[in-house]
């Protein structure tokens, strides 16, 4: 007979260390959740993209065009040359550590790729052993290596893992942009026909259709005349906006998600309901029928035309200025690139002049184009809206900041000044959680997509983390955010790790607490939210 | 002495065996990190893991309240859940308190205080089986999630064509 093991020995036997091998030497392996799926044939095609084809990231073959070595070194030429900034973070980097730390994904997983330091690493170490002399001389020894068919694999796990967040960006002392290096690292792999679906599809909608859902014209009219018809029954009002109507003052443009999906359409609500209680001279359209822009998770190329239209559809419609709605990325791309990329706006266009308060926003004096928030919390503090926090008592509500208005455009202020304002109780979360040290969802970028979950949720910890800690202290129930993405990738974080908060948007609570004259006299009741939940619970009179 | 009052002794040095078992399924730089920072919203994961073992071994030396194990168990499998782990791995961190409590007593394990051990060993199994639910409580509720969010995401069409069974809010379960 055998011998038997001992305990002991079999403990023993048992090694969880994973293996000890320098980065380099550590292929990565692709396991399920932990990529999202390639773009499809028919989408890369209509996009006149690169090397359409059916393949898998599972599969050994990605099928690459055989010369593709020659084509990624030529695309990196092009771009050290166009991009000073990339060139500059291929060749500054001490690796002072400043930044290891810092990535939620990093900080959620464990994965030592996922420090932005070691992210960038893996595109520095080819400019570095394919451009560079030192590197090409010293190879390893000076952080290089060559460019092989692994590496791309590796690219494409690894910036597909980062959500351009910036958040590293915020501590590292030379200011590199690791963001900037992953959007160098997808506009590469492009060149290949190696993308994920779930950004270029939405892009595909975007260019083709108008909006990322895919939505045509008749359908985003007849889903905000249904949302018309979800405010009529809670505050009796009967709204009837106009659509690419020629002449109004003001364009409104928001993200598509507002009017489509839970909980954005209760914003989405909430924007009807302010304009409608201002008599605002505002239209939607069907053409500019999205603000977000996954261009920018694609190519700067795409990213201006997918803007462009918002330009296009303001000059045709000849409106005064335009007003966007809450949206995450489509500010980053108004607030840093609109301007330069599609700029001059048009010329009917005019500095953005706040019909009700006369306040003038000079910030925007060139592209014309301001924030919901910045509006209404400018009427809020000249008292221009009559509001009753206390219809949003049932919430304790804390606020993410999200990376693209916080870290893009150093937007912290304005949503905190409206919540405190449209509620009672708010807190804020910790201060190194928030502003522009605030947590990424962990789902921008374009990887929200489900298939990628197990790192969405990972990704998301800190944030949600954070979450928990104010609402174990202060009971905090709402999580208040102003991004399209974020109200879809927050409430499935919380469900998993924090199941007792919900989300919303800012101007969710905004029509929530606003009082209509009728409200005022008596002559009309409030008694249901947006949701079409009771204001307060049943024991408690609703006003 | 008992048992319980020679690992209530030793209560430290087992919990630094134990999670130093813990971090050696990271990778060393990760490990080194989940070490180093004890801030707890910049290393939430380090930091649950050190509260789910600090309040499982204090309920292993105290009362041994079946709500509170769950609560802790929970804190470290919820992480693990998500992270590269097989289920074995993620779950086997438990069991890895066997041995680290072996290594630290092992010299003042006397032959009286076998039946005492025995019955720990016990309770440490006991946790594992715990664990293996709430393991698979988080896996479950991933999908679960991956469903509800489509349903979320095409919330309106659903809503417009009647499909909506029950209404948004609450519709699924607290877990």
């Amino acid at each position: 007979m055998a011998k038997l093991p001992k305990p002991e020995e079999l403990f023993d036997s048992i090694d969880w260390t994973p293996p000890e091998t320098d980065w380099m030497d550590t292929p990565v392996e692709f396991q399920p959740g932990r990529w999202c799926y390639p773009a499809k044939k028919k989408v890369v095609e209509d996009l006149g993209f690169p090397n359409p084809r059916e393949w898998s990231p599972a599969d050994e073959d990605w099928k690459i065009p055989s010369n593709w070595r020659e084509i990624v070194l030529e695309g990196m030429k092009e771009r050290l040359e166009k991009y000073r900034s990339f060139k500059l973070f291929m060749d500054i980097c001490v690796r002072c550590g400043a930044c290891a730390d810092k990535c939620h994904y990093f900080l959620g997983s464990g994965d030592p790729k996922n420090m932005p330091v070691l992210r960038a690493e893996l595109m520095r170490s080819i400019y570095k052993g394919e451009f560079t002399l030192p590197g090409k001389i010293f190879g390893r020894l000076a952080g290089a290596r060559k460019l092989t068919e692994e590496v791309i694999k590796e690219w494409f796990y690894y910036y597909y893992q980062c959500s351009e967040c910036r958040r590293c960006s915020v501590f590292c002392p030379y200011g590199i942009d690791t963001c900037e290096v992953t959007m160098m690292g997808r506009e590469l792999l492009h060149l290949l026909g190696i993308n994920i679906n779930w950004i270029l599809e939405p892009v595909r909608n975007c260019v083709y259709i108008g909006n990322h859902l895919g939505l045509q014209p008749h359908t985003v009219k007849e889903n905000i005349e249904y949302l018309c018809w979800d405010i009529e029954e809670v505050t009796g009002l009967k709204i009837q906006p106009s659509f690419n109507r020629k002449g109004a003052e003001i364009l409104f443009v928001a993200p598509s998600g507002d009017y489509f999906a839970d909980p954005g359409i209760y914003t989405f609500m909430g924007y009807l309901v302010l304009f409608e209680y201002l008599g605002l001279d505002y239209t939607l359209s069907t053409y500019a029928s999205e603000g977000g822009n996954f261009g920018l998770f694609t190519s700067h190329e795409m990213m201006q035309k997918i803007n462009a239209k918002i330009y296009h559809e303001a000059e045709r419609l000849g409106v005064k200025f335009i007003i966007g709605g809450e949206c995450g990325h489509m500010w980053r791309v108004k607030h840093q690139y609109m301007d330069t990329v599609n700029g001059p706006a048009p010329s009917n266009l005019e500095v953005p002049k706040s019909p009700i308060t006369g306040t003038v926003f000079e910030h925007a004096k060139s592209t014309k184009m301001i924030h919901i928030c910045e509006f209404t919390a400018d009427l809020i503090a000249h008292g221009k809206l009559e509001l009753d926090p206390s219809r949003n008592d049932k919430y304790v509500v804390t606020f993410h900041d999200s990376c693209n208005p916080s870290r893009g455009m150093g937007f912290f202020e304005e949503p905190r000044f409206i919540l405190k304002h449209v509620c009672n109780n708010f807190y804020d979360m910790p201060e190194n959680t928030i502003r522009e040290k605030t947590f990424c969802c962990g789902s921008g970028s374009g990887l929200n997509t489900d298939e990628f979950m197990d790192m969405r949720m990972r990704g998301g910890l800190p944030r949600a983390n954070a979450v928990e800690y104010v609402h174990k202290k202060h009971g905090v129930n709402m999580l208040a955010c102003i991004c399209a993405i974020d109200r879809a990738a927050l409430s499935t974080l919380m469900q998993y790790w924090v199941p007792e908060v919900g989300v919303c948007g800012v101007h969710e609570l905004v029509a929530n607490a606003l009082v209509f004259p009728d409200e005022k006299t008596g002559k009309k009741k409030r008694t249901l939210d947006l949701r079409q939940q009771p204001l307060k619970p049943e024991d408690e009179e609703n006003v | 002495m008992s048992l319980r009052e020679l690992l209530t002794e030793k209560r430290d040095d087992i919990l630094q065996e134990w999670y130093k078992a813990i971090l050696d399924t990271y990778p060393k730089e990760a490990a080194a990190f989940l070490r180093r920072n004890r801030d707890r919203f910049e290393n939430p994961v380090g930091q649950r893991i050190l509260e789910g073992i600090e309040g499982l071994l204090d309920e292993i030396l105290g009362d041994f309240d079946e709500k509170r194990i769950k609560y802790f168990t929970d804190r470290v499998l919820r992480v693990r859940a998500v992270q590269d782990f097989n289920p074995s791995v993620a779950t086997g961190y438990i069991l890895a308190l066997k041995k680290a409590i072996r290594e630290v007593i092992e010299d003042d394990l006397s032959p009286e205080l076998w039946s005492e051990f025995l019955d720990l060993l016990d309770k440490i199994d006991e946790i594992a089986l715990y664990g293996f639910d709430i393991y698979m409580a988080c896996r479950e509720r991933l999908y679960h999630l991956k469903v509800e969010e489509w349903k979320k995401r095409v919330f309106l069409l659903l809503k417009r064509a009647n499909f909506i069974f029950d209404e948004r809010e609450g519709s699924l379960p607290q877990q």
